[in-house]
């Protein structure tokens, strides 16, 4: 975008710089790092995997993938430059070492079902090394809202309504299956004493479909099958449980574990969530409906996209003559030079110099 | 003068003109040993190497045939695309519109429209070719030539087999969409052809044909009728008379 008069504020000056180059080329606008980040995923993409071309709420949702990865990695770094230097990670937290071409196929997979990691629980990356690579390979878990996100844009019976409960000690459940006698499968529940519900021992979820109640689905799990999707390395300030304590040892000055203190935690949250997520995880994906929409929306592009080539060939193809204005004799062979457009030195030796480049980017035929 | 082809695909593009005393090789996307090979190992009479853009099919060889002494012309965005220093003393830069010798060679590069850096095209005219043009690689021309003798043009696809395989899902939609804003089909080359005034061409090379989306039979006659020259399809290892004039 071009200012052409009044005051231009400090970031959006930064952004938008004219360099007046040629008669051609008027100005430039400098890319944000999302954008660069875009670029980047789709280059990695289309050296990876095959060219694509992103819908422009695909391009918006890459730029908060890098939003957040970015403050992911700076955070996980400052962690790691305040551990000691003999414990500390060696491989730093930074772009340069995080695994491109993987993260780049999986932003694009889940930016296409519309996962947006800005918003809260739709989609966590985490950073994990690869030993192997010595990069990071960013691994993207999908929350909660994120999977009901997913199950409603592209299952393949989606209910009506899903039911998320937690059960509690006090409260009266039962669960009602399908049987000979019983079309539907239901529940009744019962919350007896709104303030004082006791301990969770378990949940459900059902799912509702109003206009043919027989498909009507319900899942229990137990406290001990909430407890078996606790990931391993559970924070016990979300989860609860025993957390190593640490004090100031006076002697060497550096902390020591000095036993363990119980965190209350938010065991119902997590549970909730677990349940909810197991609700809508449970819903059967039509693939061919992401392929559907995606090929929809290209569909369109590619047609938008047929004229304009169309209409640029038809304006543009075959207008300026060029040509030799004279033809010269030939020249006798023995005095012909060999390359005059810019005359080079002539070297001895024949070593190239190669410009340090990203590899994989030069020299690459094209996909055909 | 003749030409020879050593490659006209998507696995490696390298054309030779060549006469008893001088030769032009005009790209370099094959290995070395071939384009050796495709020398005669004579590497005395050669002038020099265009190069129209940096994809690998067309300047594979680019290292091994500067190393070779060989000077390269190419414009900066192609030598930037390339990895390679366009201040080495075999690397030549030209510019889209500026003529320049390669010995008795003189070329006209010219922009053309590839996803590419700074793709060309070449008018090429020597005393016993005549005017030459060579374009690869584009899905249209701006311009129109004068003059012409010989012309080597790409002739990539045609519309109704591209769209026929993708409605068959034989080719995906990121490629027919990379193909159509990135190489020449038929018709435009009919176009192309039509424009420019074809009295005085005694050859017409249909070069870097779709492995899966053309056909070389059906290329060559509607080519053919549409201009009544002499048609050849390029394919390596094939020789052809390149003169300015017609026997």
């Amino acid at each position: 975008m071009t200012q052409v008069n009044g005051t231009v504020p400090a970031d959006k000056a930064q952004q938008n710089t004219i360099q007046p180059k040629d008669n051609t080329q008027l100005e430039k606008k400098q890319l944000s790092h999302g954008e660069r980040f875009t670029q980047a995923v789709e280059r990695e993409f289309s050296g990876g995997v095959g060219k694509i071309e992103l819908t422009s709420f695909q391009r918006k949702l890459c730029q908060n993938y890098f939003i957040k990865i970015d403050a992911i990695m700076k955070d996980a770094e400052s962690k790691r430059l305040m551990k000691a230097e003999q414990y500390r990670e060696p491989l730093a937290f930074t772009w340069e070492n995080i695994n491109l071409a993987k993260l780049a196929v999986d932003v694009i997979a889940f930016s296409g079902v519309g996962l947006d990691p800005t918003q809260p629980n739709h989609i966590n990356p985490i950073p994990y090394k690869n030993n192997a690579t010595s990069k990071y390979d960013i691994t993207f878990i999908p929350g909660y809202k994120g999977t009901e996100i997913k199950a409603k844009k592209y299952g393949l019976e989606v209910p009506d309504d899903v039911i998320v409960e937690l059960v509690y000690s006090s409260d009266k459940f039962k669960q009602i299956k399908k049987d000979i006698n019983n079309k539907i499968e239901t529940y009744e529940f019962e919350v007896l004493d709104n303030f004082n519900r006791g301990e969770i021992v378990g949940g459900f979820y059902y799912h509702k479909y109003f206009d043919k109640p027989e498909k009507n689905k319900i899942r229990v799990f137990s406290r001990k099958d909430i407890e078996k999707r606790k990931p391993d390395y559970a924070s016990a300030e979300f989860w609860g449980g025993m957390k190593d304590k640490w004090e100031k040892d006076p002697s060497t000055g550096r902390n020591k574990k000095v036993g363990q203190v119980e965190v209350e935690g938010w065991f119902d949250e997590m549970a909730y969530k677990t349940i909810y997520k197991a609700a809508y995880a449970a819903i059967t994906i039509d693939s061919e409906k992401i392929d559907e929409n995606y090929m929809a929306v290209i569909q369109k592009e590619m047609e938008s996209r047929d004229d304009k080539v169309m209409k640029e060939i038809n304006d543009f193809a075959n207008k300026n003559e060029i040509g030799f204005d004279d033809e010269i004799p030939a020249q006798t062979p023995e005095v012909i030079p060999n390359a005059t457009v810019e005359e080079k030195a002539e070297g001895k030796t024949e070593e190239l110099k190669v410009e340090e480049t990203k590899t994989g980017e030069q020299l690459k035929a094209p996909f055909l | 003068m003749v030409l020879r082809i050593l490659g006209s695909n998507s696995a490696g593009n390298c054309y030779i003109l060549e006469n008893d005393t001088e030769s032009l090789l005009i790209e370099c996307g094959v290995r070395i040993d071939a384009i050796l090979k495709g020398l005669r190992y004579n590497l005395k009479k050669l002038r020099g190497c265009l190069i129209s853009h940096e994809h690998g099919d067309h300047c594979k060889a680019v290292k091994d045939v500067m190393a070779k002494g060989i000077s390269v012309f190419a414009t900066t965005g192609t030598y930037k695309g390339m990895g390679i220093d366009s201040s080495h003393h075999r690397a030549s830069v030209i510019q889209p519109g500026t003529q320049f010798h390669v010995g008795n060679f003189r070329v006209i590069p010219f922009d053309v429209k590839h996803d590419a850096q700074q793709p060309v095209g070449f008018l090429i005219n020597h005393p016993e070719t005549g005017t030459v043009l060579f374009v690869t690689d584009t899905y249209y021309v701006k311009e129109t030539f004068r003059g012409l003798n010989n012309i080597i043009v790409e002739c990539n696809y045609s519309q109704e087999i591209l769209d026929a395989k993708l409605e068959a899902g034989a080719t995906p939609e990121f490629l027919r969409n990379r193909i159509f804003k990135s190489h020449m089909n038929l018709a435009t080359c009919k176009d192309l052809l039509l424009a420019n005034d074809l009295s005085k061409v005694n050859n017409i090379v249909l070069i870097h044909l779709s492995d899966s989306n053309s056909n070389a039979k059906q290329f060559q006659q509607e080519i053919t009728a549409t201009t009544g020259k002499k048609v050849y399809v390029a394919e390596a290892g094939l020789t052809i008379d390149f003169n300015k004039q017609p026997f």
